[in-house]
């Protein structure tokens, strides 16, 4: 995972310039001593050596390696895309129909054989949540568009 | 494949059950119609979080409107950005009459301070329902009784008197501030994350003073860690009725404080404004909540929807011009 | 005396013990639950108790509050899901136990801590609340500021295997919680226009994203690669010998959450992680925490519930809200016609004798719940993982949007959630974003108030005693196993020496 290490090293340096850069327009009102950008350049210019020091680590080969396996991560990338698709269609079909696609959706993506189950708990899922949550603590989920 | 296919099938029963279930669900649009309005349950969204001060009165104020409105009332709780996420969802409400916002003095404020584009303009006054004014409080053993030697005290001592409010640009800074420029004195500012750590800190004789609503005081005021110079609003308040006003005491300030009232979006036609001013109107004369803002000592101003719209300009402007004069806002 | 029995009376009622039974038990279910935290199960419950009389309605909002902070880590151990921000240190060694098999264990001790350290808090509340609150007021701008530097240096301990990357997470968390209104300037930081990130980036949807759902991708992976698959259940229950190693552990653990409970505004959620820093330094198996360490559970276990009782000493006594659990607390006695402060006790006495016993009976109710519900709450390890991950991701969903109605903090819990995988992924610990998280507003407002007040001048962080003093111990713990590592290699190379 060397180079996993140094790719998070780089992205969180170009990160913390960014923020870093962003705090060049940062108003300081008269009464104060220290204004809004002090701290925030502080915690950048920290990451930018920390993460220095990390990337001299991996090269000197003197950071612990981890041990992966890289076969299964597609699987939770693949899990995430389904995550993030239900996020986007909450708002247009509505909480509780998208929420029985995904959960229907990832069941049967983790090879859920049970038939019974696999309709069941999606639809279970939604009751109880309209339950504890819309009735009990009145938590009203998004309706969406369509319905 | 044969498996595969039932899978699908499964899934489509699924989907028509959910547009089935839903199409019964769906309410109709009555926008346009006023003759039975309200017809449906309203919605308040709160723009603070559940528990503070501002959900509770709201709470406490819907429980009395449903009975005059004969329909039930549904809160939101909706924080953040200083309230403005949640005044901003409620701008942009359907104009139907179902969706209320409950707005405080902080939407006179965010355009100014660049926190938010949204102006009180976007909305259409209901009614007005509570006021506090700032009340200049000291810790009972300072070396100033009035507001007089208070002052007295702050030309002697420029910039030694340290001033506690909640937050650069919030409403309780503005009045320090307005304190300042009207006795012509400087005072040093500290903000506090909200009104209760700045009455702590002056409890614990970290700082000299405070400029706070008077509820926020009370309890330090009855068990005598703190004393109150004066309150910056025209008239007394009930809470500290023995406590004079800024103009009793000679000095001329502008009347500063915290209120809170009812909105609606701007499009929403007149004749329902005017059934929901009626009835909020008339329950917050209720004596239920009348007892419930006594136990939190919260001042009860009631404003129709014509006075509220005159209110709020008035407070846009002049916070616009606090606001540039601090430097604050972008 | 005599009101501490009339208080015993008191509650000796049918129906108020009911509601106070009513309430911890739906406390522990919002406390489990992730986004649920102990502040909106008070404020949820608070409408219901406005037609209650006062004992009543009271003690059914302590009973969430308790219930609420017990329930969080229930979810932490079993399934690494704190409920609430101060189980986040339970959820380090706790869910390392539960891996291990050792869930049922873990849980008795969570259970046990969690109300020893309850009824200890409330015991120091009822003796010596009026001079704890003198002591509490002295806590100034810098002192704060001390304490949240002390509670960021704890990063060194709950870094795991490499310094750099604890740091590294330490500090991100510190730079993200810049994100928003500067809260002394009024200026809107690193907030591109949006309004939804003017007021910051919310703790509680980053705290699900990284431990929740990152867990629940990884567990995903784990359903295919067909390991981790079961985490087995053994039938492992904690001996009488075990608990009496972890009696002085919770003690001071207790001591630590009470103290910090009652100074308003220094984050009550740290002490558990302050509390497991503390366990650390005094034991002497080291290298065990992290690793499912019984102590590492005990300790944020005593603490986060002591602050239960340490939180009410300002309250009551001076009026003082020290946080917002209280502050919906205070609202709720203000509604009821009580004005909490030095008056309280005098115009109320009964009233408050009665909530003393109620507190320390609610921890009982929590003790008897706890250890009957254990076999049941474990049952949870046998749902596969192939149903629980997904349940969990939805739960994610449901609970970060539940806490503000803000479709925005769901994106951020997924932001979170794929980051946290990254992170655990690469081995860098997520504990200490939260750290950075929580105290970094804290550190950084009280830094620049404390300047404001001394009108600039650096001395009060040095001529003010506890100032001093815990900006020592922050150098101390920082410093430490930096310095230990060092002593370790000049001893390797005396020996080397003494050979050759």
């Amino acid at each position: 995972m060397k180079k996993g290490n140094i790719i998070a090293s780089i992205i969180v340096i170009i990160t913390s310039l960014f923020f870093y850069f962003n705090t060049m327009n940062f108003k300081k009102l008269d009464n104060q001593i220290i204004g809004a950008s002090f701290m925030p350049r502080f915690y950048t210019t920290l990451l930018v050596i920390l993460s220095i020091i990390l990337i001299i680590k991996n090269l000197s080969g003197s950071e612990n390696k981890v041990e992966n396996s890289k076969k299964y991560f597609r699987y939770s990338i693949i899990t995430m895309l389904f995550i993030l698709t239900y996020l986007i269609i909450i708002p247009v079909v509505g909480f509780y129909s998208s929420t029985i696609l995904l959960v229907f959706t990832l069941l049967y993506f983790a090879k859920l054989k049970n038939k019974v189950l696999l309709v069941s708990i999606p639809i279970g899922t939604s009751i109880f949540i309209f339950l504890f949550f819309q009735l009990a603590l009145n938590v009203i989920m998004p309706t969406g568009l369509i319905f | 494949m044969k498996k595969f296919k039932g899978k699908i099938v499964f899934l489509l029963i699924i989907i028509l059950t959910m547009f089935l279930v839903a199409g019964c669900n769906s309410e109709k649009d009555s926008s346009g119609d006023t003759s039975n309005y309200p017809n449906q349950s309203i919605k308040i969204i709160v723009p603070s979080s559940a528990g503070g001060g501002t959900d509770s009165t709201t709470r406490s104020l819907a429980a009395q409107a449903e009975k005059k409105l004969g329909q039930s009332i549904g809160i939101l709780n909706k924080p953040g950005a200083s309230g403005s996420v949640g005044m901003t969802e409620g701008a942009n409400a359907k104009p139907d009459g179902y969706t209320l916002t409950m707005v405080f003095v902080e939407l006179t404020m965010y355009k100014h301070l660049g926190l938010s584009p949204l102006t009180p303009d976007e909305f259409k006054p209901v009614a007005m329902i509570n006021f506090d004014p700032a009340a200049l409080t000291v810790r009972s053993d300072a070396p100033y009784n009035t507001l007089e030697e208070f002052i007295d005290y702050a030309r002697e001592h420029p910039g030694e008197i340290s001033v506690g409010n909640a937050g650069t640009g919030s409403i309780w800074h503005i009045a320090a501030v307005n304190l300042a420029q009207s006795a012509n004195i400087k005072l040093n500012h500290v903000p506090y994350d909200g009104a209760a750590p700045a009455v702590t800190a002056l409890v614990g004789g970290h700082i000299d003073a405070v400029t706070v609503s008077p509820a926020e005081v009370k309890a330090q005021l009855d068990a005598g860690n703190l004393k109150t110079l004066a309150v910056m609003a025209e008239q007394r308040s009930a809470l500290i009725p023995e406590v004079p006003t800024f103009k009793e005491s000679g000095i001329k300030a502008e009347s500063i404080g915290t209120w809170r009232g009812i909105v609606v979006p701007k499009a929403t036609p007149d004749k329902k404004v005017a059934i929901l001013e009626e009835a909020f109107l008339a329950a917050a004369k209720e004596k239920e909540f009348q007892d419930f803002m006594k136990n939190n000592g919260l001042g009860i101003q009631l404003k129709n929807s014509q006075e509220f719209k005159k209110f709020i300009t008035k407070n846009e402007e002049f916070f616009g011009e606090m606001i540039a004069e601090l430097g604050l806002g972008q | 005396m005599n009101l501490l029995i009339q208080g015993l009376m008191n509650i000796l009622d049918l129906q108020v013990i009911l509601v106070l039974l009513i309430g911890i038990i739906s406390g522990i279910a919002i406390g489990s639950l992730p986004g649920l935290t102990a502040t909106m199960g008070v404020a949820l419950v608070l409408p219901i108790t406005f037609g209650m009389n006062p004992i009543t309605g009271i003690l059914l909002l302590i009973g969430v509050y308790f219930g609420s902070v017990y329930g969080g880590s229930l979810t932490a151990i079993l399934i690494n899901t704190p409920g609430t921000p101060a189980s986040a240190a339970t959820a380090m060694d706790g869910y390392e136990m539960s891996k291990k098999g050792l869930a049922h264990k873990a849980l008795t001790i969570s259970t046990l801590s969690s109300t020893i350290g309850g009824i200890l808090s409330v015991i120091v509340l009822i003796l010596v609340a009026p001079q704890l609150a003198n002591f509490a007021l002295k806590f100034s701008a810098p002192e704060s500021f001390a304490l949240a530097v002390f509670g960021i240096s704890i990063i060194s301990s709950i870094a795991g295997k490499s310094m750099t990357k604890g740091l590294m997470a330490g500090v991100l968390g510190l730079l993200v919680a810049t994100i928003g209104i500067d809260p002394m300037g009024g200026f809107p930081r690193f907030t591109f226009g949006s309004i939804n990130l003017a007021s910051g980036v919310n703790l509680i949807p980053v705290m699900i994203g990284l431990f929740a759902a990152s867990e629940a991708f990884k567990s995903m992976e784990d359903i295919f690669a067909k390991q981790n698959l079961a985490i087995k259940v053994e039938k492992v229950r904690l001996k009488w010998s075990e608990f009496k190693t972890l009696i002085v552990t919770i003690i001071r653990s207790a001591g630590i959450g009470t103290f910090i409970g009652m100074i308003p505004g220094a984050g009550g959620d740290i002490t558990s992680f302050i509390a497991y820093n503390e366990a650390k330094r005094f034991s002497k198996n080291k290298e065990e925490f992290g690793k499912g360490a019984m102590k590492g559970v005990a300790a944020p276990e005593a603490a986060n519930n002591s602050v239960t009782g340490g939180a009410m000493i300002p309250l009551l006594t001076l009026g003082i809200p020290g946080d917002a659990v209280t502050a919906v607390l205070l609202g709720a006695l203000m509604v009821q016609g009580l004005q909490p402060g030095p008056l309280l006790f005098t115009n109320n006495g009964p009233i408050v004798y009665t909530l003393f016993i109620g507190m320390l009976l609610a921890n009982l109710f929590i003790l008897i719940i706890g250890l009957l519900g254990i076999k049941y709450f474990i049952k949870i390890l046998s749902v596969p993982k192939a149903i629980l991950s997904p349940l969990i991701l939805v739960l994610c969903v449901v609970g970060s949007y539940a806490l503000n109605n803000n479709y925005f903090d769901v994106m951020v819990m997924f932001l979170a959630g794929v980051i946290g995988y990254f992170m655990v992924k690469l081995e860098f610990p997520v504990s200490p974003v939260i750290l950075g998280l929580i105290l970094g507003p804290i550190m950084e407002s009280n830094f620049r108030r404390s300047l404001l007040m001394s009108q600039g001048n650096l001395a009060v962080f040095y001529t003010r005693p506890i100032t001093l003093v815990l900006l020592i111990f922050a150098l101390v713990t920082l410093l430490g196993p930096i310095i230990s590592k060092l002593i370790k290699i000049s001893k390797g190379k005396e020996i080397i020496n003494e050979n050759n």
